[in-house]
């Protein structure tokens, strides 16, 4: 599953230790995120959407047949 | 038959020192946020992939037994538990560095590594305890540095 975690970080001038501090997280699973390396559960993906401000579609992007 | 003290000091000295490393590594991890559900996910993994390589031992052993080579009960027990535990953490290890890392890896150098390790310590291990000679656990040293070198490799060659 991709997702634009590092756009909205970005976005909104969070560190990847910002942005774990505040979804309760290492740093290093941020990482694992980013890089699409690990999908989160559903709880950690909306705690994550809304730190950004928006729904889990607009910061995960699933794509059909993926998993295949 | 004596009890044997070396054997209890060993056998409790070893679980007391393993907690005790445990414990004090998720105390540790705890202050870092690190025992999150990526921690488990890797560690869940890695002993699922453990039970695989336990099955493989368990084999080994009945094909030596039927091979014609007896051992004791508490040997082939301490066998199994030194390849369940074992491989847990030697797998563990490379999914936290694979999982964690920021750029990609060579996966095959990756996987050669491992397979070095795992292969060669899961023999000299089971060697030294069937045999009684403690100096084949010494063989597993030059095989673990050249499966860490690949391990190491797979990491450094993707920054040039």
């Amino acid at each position: 599953m991709k997702n634009r975690i590092k756009e909205y970080r970005v976005q909104e001038s969070l560190t990847q230790e910002q942005l774990s501090r505040k979804v309760g997280v290492s740093r290093q699973s941020i990482v694992a995120i980013e890089s699409g390396k690990y999908n989160p559960s559903l709880e950690l993906a909306f705690k994550i959407a809304r730190e950004f401000n928006c729904s889990i579609e607009d910061v995960f992007l699933f794509e059909e047949g993926e998993n295949k | 038959m004596g009890i044997q003290i070396g054997g209890i000091i060993g056998l409790y000295g070893g679980m007391i020192c393993g907690l005790l490393g445990w414990y004090i590594g998720r105390v540790k991890a705890k202050k870092q946020r690190a025992l999150d559900e990526t921690h488990n996910h890797i560690w869940q993994k890695a002993r699922s992939y453990s039970w695989y390589v336990t099955i493989v031992g368990n084999y080994i052993l009945f094909s030596l037994y039927l091979f014609g080579l007896t051992f004791s009960v508490a040997a082939a027990l301490g066998i199994l538990i030194l390849i369940q535990l074992g491989s847990w953490g030697i797998i563990g290890m490379p999914l936290t560095g694979f999982m964690y890392n920021e750029k990609e890896i060579k996966v095959s150098d990756l996987l050669i590594g491992i397979c070095i390790i795992v292969i060669s310590t899961l023999l000299f291990v089971s060697l030294a305890i069937i045999m009684d000679q403690w100096m084949y656990f010494i063989m597993t040293l030059p095989f673990s540095i050249v499966g860490y070198l690949f391990i190491r490799k797979s990491y450094t060659e993707k920054e040039s």
